[in-house]
């Protein structure tokens, strides 16, 4: 499903520039459930949001189900994520003049389809995630944990074949976190490919797959694409 | 006080700091402030400041209306002017005086001025005393008394240089000399030139009424009258006793006043005469200024909001340090009033400037528009509105952040000021801008419009490629008709010389210039049945040059002169009126005592008193036959080829190759006498005009600041759209729509306040309807348009955020 081949990304720093990512190669394949872990810094989120097309300045090569996204311009790469990525955010990050109901039908909004099929596509998400009586609610009326339940049906509205969470229990209690965890797997079960983002060992056992990062470089993958050498994580991930 | 002035050197140190800010409150308010300020100083001088008399509260002016004949307000006679004098009971003093004009001659190039010739008590009725000098006496106010002038200030320091030994100067006023007895203050006026059928006075004679004057009652109502009224005496008082007076001389000379003619008299408060017509649109301009304000206001609360929720923190640290309310509102107040008082500062400057400019470009109908000033008056006026203005838009932003939930700014940080309720109350304030620069449009569209359709009005006539020049003929030098007709046709023929010059004429009262109406009769019909008619005398070629057409008949010739049967041209309009289905040609006309006219011609219909009235009934008259008692007053009118500006030297030089001692003046060109007819009107609307535009301006930058600053908290939000599939024109839809959205509002809730607000203007407007809907459209798609541009700005911000934002927003 992804391919990154040397993918990597700096930022300019005064005069010089920082690497963030350095010569990264993964693969992964459709249903896996994979975790991203690392330290502060490590460049997780970047490589997240370069997953999820959120990112322009980067180089390299990245395959998404075959298409070529490093030959795509801005417009493309968004076409393809509002096809098949959906988001979930360690803040939520729900809109907060907008209803839950209100939130789910953001994402749909973006996308060419008729209103009463988002409707019905926002009630069925609803009513999957058992939250139809605080569909008129503001998010401020909701708990963290009800919250981040709205976030990941938003996530998941569209049907995406992939969804991206960025530490999404990272503001959540525990009892709360297990609960979104076990969503995540139920819906990795039915099908969906998942990349999360964490700190968490706890969260991690999830998954089926964990990468390392650290200062910008992947340095344990179990499943590293062959022949493509995995670079050293030299300490040379610094300001150059 | 301790810790006011700990809040003033607060406040001033704030305003230091953001320089931005500070500058554009700044200038907003000296816009604002500085056009309040211009527009009520006029308003001051002109409808509040008392006249230049003493109690001028208690002056009246008697005028008459002739209903049976149709003219709605003229002086009186002669005869009655002394009958209102003698036999009333109400006023202490009542004086007479006629307007006329004279040509003053000597020291200097000759010129004509207008003149009053007032009755002697005049300067104690007003209760004016000379500034040098003295009046004129009983003694000299009589017929063959000596030949007195008293000087007005104006043309004592512009003729003769200020001069100090003036008294008993002689001075030579239509060929006569006159001695100067006195010099009247500077500050003295009358009549004012918006009294109707008035000039203003450069130099006053006796009126000296000569037995003849005073002999026909009717023939002639140019004597004006103005009166002081007793102690205790009120006007409705006095409007019956001058009523009482009038009933009285027309039942004791039932010969006189039969049929048609009959007068009913009305005493008016002197001060309503002079501003009557100018006080609706100086108060629609007040009110206008205050829209302006009021939207400035709007503004500046707008700006002091998103400063104030900058700045919930430092209230919170302050709150949890034990600051009350009520310190953190004045902390607030103190800040804004500032800046409003360092506005009305700057205003004041501004509105110095822009007196001198309406000074300069205001139309004459404006009385005293001349000496407006920044007086104390004006001075406390600034000061209070600047005082009002920073604690009208100061209040709202202090009360909304004191009474806040504080605390959570603590925990929160900056992030905390986006809420529902911050963003409603901005988009308020925005709709207010809004709808009081749509009011304001309204107005100025619908002035816009009267004065497009007032200057489309075909006048009848083509001004286009005709040169006008004026003299006037004084009774000294030219005694008699003959003697100022030869002079006429020697102009004519030298003027028909110059090079360039198709063909010329010459006229008494040019249409739209020199109004003049005369009551008439129609052979055949009841002797007592008056009727009245613009009236003007013209020489042969009149027509023609002036590009008038003639419908029936023929004009004048050559071969009309005194001594040939009297012969007269009328208009459509009389043609129409009063001959209906009948050929008026060979119909005769009765005027005074003098032999019949026999209509000879039948001519187009002109625009004779102003373009936005409607025509009356017309009737030419040959000067060359008739001029004789009529008017020494010549207009002359030349068609040119070329550019007719060019051509106004040799034009003088003509007229003073005849003769050298006649004045020359009112050389212009007929299009600049079209426009002189409509510059009150021209006036109103740039003034309006101008206030809508800075309206539209102000409002549309309001808008912008609203939306740039709600773009500019939620580009977390925005990025996250992003990240959840927003493409660049889904962002420009949503802030561009909120934009459309509120400016939709302000427009709904300004056409609401338009509809009753542009009734106002009713008096005001030509040939549309206050509630104009094709004006009403412009306006609204105007603004709407504004708003478009406005948001489009911030819209295009929006689309560039970068989603990596709303990811990293932890």
């Amino acid at each position: 499903m992804i391919q990154l081949r040397n993918v990597e990304r700096t930022y300019k720093t005064g005069p010089g520039v920082t690497y963030v990512l350095r010569r990264v190669n993964v693969d992964i394949q459709a249903g896996e459930f994979v975790t991203i872990m690392g330290p502060s810094g490590a460049g997780k989120t970047t490589l997240l949001s370069i997953v999820g097309m959120l990112d322009d300045s980067w180089a390299g090569e990245y395959y998404f189900l075959d298409h070529p996204v490093h030959k795509m311009d801005r417009k493309k790469r968004a076409e393809l994520n509002r096809q098949y990525i959906g988001f979930v955010f360690q803040s939520y990050h729900l809109l907060d003049n907008l209803t839950v109901y209100e939130n789910l039908d953001v994402p749909l909004s973006y996308r060419n389809i008729s209103r009463h099929q988002r409707a019905s596509m926002v009630a069925e998400a609803l009513d999957r995630f058992q939250i139809v009586g605080k569909k008129d609610l503001y998010p401020s009326q909701l708990s963290g944990g009800q919250q981040q339940l709205v976030g990941v049906a938003r996530a998941v509205v569209g049907n995406p074949k992939l969804i991206l969470a960025d530490e999404p229990t990272g503001n959540l209690h525990s009892s709360q976190a297990k609960e979104i965890m076990e969503l995540f797997k139920k819906l990795n079960d039915q099908g969906t490919t998942i990349i999360q983002v964490t700190h968490s060992e706890v969260n991690a056992s999830y998954g089926n797959r964990t990468i390392q990062l650290f200062d910008g470089w992947v340095v344990n993958d179990p499943k590293a694409p062959k022949g493509e050498g995995q670079s050293e994580p030299a300490a040379s991930g610094g300001t150059r | 006080m301790d810790s006011f002035l700990h809040d003033l050197r607060y406040g001033l140190r704030m305003l230091r700091k953001s320089p931005g800010f500070t500058t554009v409150a700044l200038l907003v308010l000296t816009i604002g402030i500085g056009a309040n300020v211009a527009i009520f100083s006029v308003v001051n001088t002109v409808l509040l400041r008392p006249l230049p008399y003493h109690d001028p509260g208690r002056l009246v002016m008697i005028w008459e209306s002739l209903p049976g004949i149709g003219y709605p307000q003229v002086g009186t006679s002669s005869a009655e002017y002394l009958d209102y004098r003698d036999r009333n009971r109400v006023f202490s003093g009542i004086a007479g005086y006629k307007n006329d004009t004279a040509n003053l001659t000597g020291s200097g190039q000759p010129e004509r001025i207008p003149i009053t010739r007032a009755s002697f008590n005049l300067f104690s009725i007003l209760g004016v005393e000379p500034a040098m000098g003295r009046t004129y006496t009983a003694e000299e106010d009589r017929p063959g008394g000596p030949k007195v002038a008293v000087l007005s200030y104006g043309l004592w320091k512009r003729r003769y240089g200020a001069d100090t030994n003036i008294l008993g100067r002689a001075i030579s006023l239509d060929g006569q000399p006159y001695t100067v007895i006195g010099v009247m203050p500077a500050s003295f006026q009358f009549p004012f030139s918006t009294l109707p059928y008035s000039d203003q006075a450069e130099l006053w004679v006796p009126v000296a009424f000569t037995p003849d004057e005073i002999a026909d009652r009717v023939r002639e109502f140019g004597t004006f009258t103005v009166a002081r009224l007793k102690p205790g005496v009120s006007q409705p008082q006095a409007q019956e006793d001058v009523t009482r007076v009038a009933a009285e001389f027309q039942q004791q000379n039932p010969k006189v006043y039969n049929g048609s003619v009959y007068v009913k008299p009305t005493a008016s408060p002197l001060a309503a005469d002079i501003v009557g017509k100018v006080r609706p649109m100086l108060l629609v301009l007040l009110g206008a200024v205050g829209f302006v304000l009021l939207i400035a206001c709007a503004n500046l609360a707008n700006l002091l909001l998103a400063r104030s929720t900058a700045r919930r923190r430092e209230m919170a640290v302050r709150a949890a340090l034990g600051a009350s309310q009520a310190r953190l509102v004045r902390q607030f107040l103190t800040e804004s009033v500032l800046l409003a008082l360092g506005g009305g500062v700057l205003g004041l400057g501004a509105a110095f400037w822009l007196v001198r400019l309406l000074a300069a470009f205001g139309p004459e109908q404006v009385p005293r528009l001349q000496d407006v000033s920044l007086d104390p008056v004006v001075l406390a006026f600034a000061a209070a509105l600047a005082l009002v203005t920073g604690i009208l838009f100061g209040m709202v932003p202090a009360w909304r952040t004191s009474r806040s939930q504080l605390q959570s700014a603590l925990k929160e940080g900056a992030r905390a000021g986006t809420s529902r309720e911050g963003l409603r109350l901005r988009n308020g304030l925005v709709v207010v801008e809004t709808a009081c620069s749509l009011v304001l449009l309204a107005g100025a569209g619908l002035l816009i419009n009267s004065f497009i359709r007032v200057l489309r009005v075909p006048p009848g006539f083509n001004p286009r490629g005709v040169l006008i020049a004026r003299t006037q003929f004084d009774e000294t030098r030219y005694p008699k008709a003959s003697s100022c007709a030869a002079a006429e046709r020697e102009i004519l023929a030298r003027l028909r010389q110059l090079p360039g010059v198709q063909s010329v004429a010459f006229v008494t009262n040019l249409p739209l210039a020199d109004p003049r109406g005369i009551g008439f009769r129609i052979e055949g019909h009841p002797p007592n049945e008056f009727h009245n008619a613009d009236n003007t005398l013209v020489s042969e070629n009149y027509f023609p040059v002036m590009g008038i057409s003639l419908l029936r008949g023929r004009g004048f010739r050559e071969q009309d002169t005194e001594s040939t049967p009297l012969v007269a041209v009328i208009n459509e309009t009389l043609a129409r009126t009063y001959f209906r289905d009948e050929d008026p040609i060979g119909k005769r006309l009765l005027w005074g005592d003098r032999t019949p006219f026999t209509i000879v011609g039948v001519t187009g219909d002109v625009k004779f008193s102003a373009l936005d009235a409607e025509v009356a009934p017309m009737i030419y008259m040959s000067n060359f036959q008739v001029a004789s008692g009529v008017s020494r007053h010549a207009v002359f009118v030349v068609r040119t080829a070329g550019d007719p500006a060019s051509l106004a030297s040799a034009a003088r030089r003509s007229i003073w190759a005849v003769d050298k001692d006649l004045p020359v003046f009112g050389v212009t060109t007929m299009n600049d006498v079209l426009a002189g007819s409509v510059a009150q009107r021209r006036f109103s609307m740039s003034l309006l005009g101008a206030f809508a535009i800075l309206a539209l301006l102000m409002a549309a930058i309001g808008l912008y600041g609203v939306l740039s600053y709600s773009v500019s908290q939620r580009m977390h939000e925005m990025g996250l759209r992003v990240a959840l599939g927003a493409n660049a024109r889904d962002l420009l839809r949503l802030v561009v729509g909120q934009g459309i959205r509120v400016a939709l509002i302000g427009v709904a809730a300004g056409l609401l306040a338009s509809f009753a607000g542009t009734r106002l203007l009713a008096g005001m407007l030509f040939g549309v309807s206050p509630l104009d809907p094709l004006t009403f459209l412009v306006v609204a798609g105007v603004l709407v348009l504004a708003a478009l541009l406005a948001s489009f700005v911030p819209a295009r911000r929006a689309t560039k955020v970068d989603p990596m934002v709303a990811l990293r927003y932890e």
